[in-house]
C-alpha cells in the first residue's frame, strides 16, 4: 500500500459515511415520503414497501456508521457495495422504462431519475469495494 | 457475521422507532394509499382506534352526505368535497385546536385528497388521513352511528318531519328565515 493510500482511503470512507447519513436522515425523517418515492419506481411489491421505508434508511445509517469503525469496516463496506448496487439497478430500471420520477435518494423531493445518479453510485461503489478490499 | 449484526440492529432500531413516533408508517397500506397527493401524514386501524378512544382526534368524513347519515364513525363530522367552501367557515371555527382524521372510502382515495390538497393549500398543516376509510372502521369493530350532521349542515339536513311537531306546532326557529324553507309546500 502507498503512503498516501490509508489517508485517501479514509478520505473516501468519511464522504460515503456522510453521504450516507445525510439520504437516511432525509428518509428516517419522513417515511412516508420515502415510501412514496419506492412506490414509484413500480418494481417492489406494495406489501414490501412499508418495511423497506422503515428498515432500509436506519440499514444505511448504520453501515455508514460502521464504515468508521475498524471492527466493522468490512461490513459497512460490503452493505453499502450492495445497497449501491440495488440503488444502480433500481435507477437503470426506471431510466429504461422511461420513468420521470423522484429518485427518492434523500428521501422525497431528492433530484429526478437521471444517467448523473449512476454514475454518482458507481464512483461511490468504487469507493465502498476499495474500503472493503482495504479492510 | 457483521452484516448480520447490522440487520439485527437495524430491526430493533427500527421497532424502537414505530414505537415511539406519534404517527408511525402504516406496515399494510391499502392500494388506494398511492394515489393521494397531499402531505396528510397516514394512519392505520390501530391509531385510529387510539386516537379515538384517547379523544385526541376528530374524524371527519369526506363521503357524501348520504354515505354519512347511513353510517359514520361516531362523533365525526362530515365534510364532502362539494360543500368544502361553503361550510368552511363552520368548520373551521368548530374544529379550531383539534387534530383532524380525514378518512372517505378504503377503494376511493380522490374524495379524500381532494379536501386534504384543499385545506393544505388553505393552510392546514399536521392533517392526518385514515386511508382504511369507512370499511376499515367498520371490520376493526371501531364505534359507529347514523344520522345527519346537524352542526356542520343546519340548513341541509332537518328532518321535515321533525320540524313539524305535533305538540309544539311548526317550530320556525329550524329553518333559516334567509334561506330555503324547504319542501314544506
Amino acid at each position: 500500500m502507498k503512503r498516501w493510500e490509508p489517508y485517501i482511503l479514509w478520505l473516501g470512507r468519511i464522504v460515503l459515511a456522510v453521504l450516507f447519513l445525510w439520504a437516511a436522515w432525509g428518509k428516517i425523517s419522513d417515511p412516508q415520503g420515502f415510501a412514496r418515492a419506492l412506490w414509484n419506481y413500480r418494481m417492489i411489491p406494495d406489501p414490501v414497501i412499508p418495511i423497506l421505508a422503515i428498515g432500509m434508511p436506519i440499514f444505511e445509517a448504520l453501515a455508514a456508521i460502521a464504515i468508521l469503525l475498524p471492527p466493522l469496516q468490512k461490513g459497512g463496506s460490503i452493505v453499502l457495495l450492495g445497497l449501491l448496487g440495488v440503488f444502480i439497478v433500481a435507477l437503470g430500471s426506471a431510466l429504461a422504462r422511461g420513468l420521470d420520477v423522484d429518485c427518492g435518494c434523500f428521501g422525497e423531493g431528492s433530484s429526478t431519475v437521471s444517467p448523473l445518479l449512476i454514475v454518482r453510485n458507481v464512483a461511490l461503489g468504487a469507493v465502498a469495494l476499495w474500503s472493503f478490499l482495504r479492510s | 457475521m457483521e452484516v448480520i449484526l447490522l440487520l439485527a440492529v437495524t430491526v430493533a432500531v427500527a421497532a424502537g422507532l414505530q414505537a415511539t413516533r406519534s404517527n408511525p408508517l402504516p406496515l399494510t397500506l391499502p392500494s388506494s394509499v398511492w394515489g393521494l397527493e397531499s402531505h396528510a401524514k397516514w394512519i392505520d386501524n390501530a391509531r385510529a382506534r387510539e386516537l379515538y378512544s384517547s379523544g385526541d382526534g376528530l374524524f371527519v368524513d369526506v363521503r357524501t352526505p348520504e354515505e354519512y347519515i347511513s353510517g359514520h364513525i361516531a362523533g365525526g363530522v362530515n365534510l364532502p368535497p362539494s360543500l368544502l367552501f361553503e361550510l368552511y367557515e363552520t368548520f373551521s371555527s368548530w374544529t379550531e385546536g383539534q387534530r383532524l382524521v380525514f378518512y372517505g372510502s378504503r377503494e376511493d382515495s380522490f374524495a379524500l385528497d381532494e379536501v386534504l390538497l384543499e385545506l393544505e393549500k388553505m393552510g392546514h398543516t399536521d392533517l392526518l388521513a385514515y386511508p382504511e376509510g369507512w370499511e376499515g372502521w367498520v371490520e376493526s369493530k371501531g364505534a359507529t352511528e347514523e344520522g345527519e350532521d346537524p352542526l356542520l349542515n343546519p340548513d341541509g339536513y332537518w328532518d321535515e318531519e321533525e320540524a313539524w311537531d305535533d305538540d309544539e306546532g311548526y317550530e320556525e326557529s329550524n329553518w333559516d328565515e334567509q334561506g330555503d324553507a324547504g319542501d314544506g309546500e
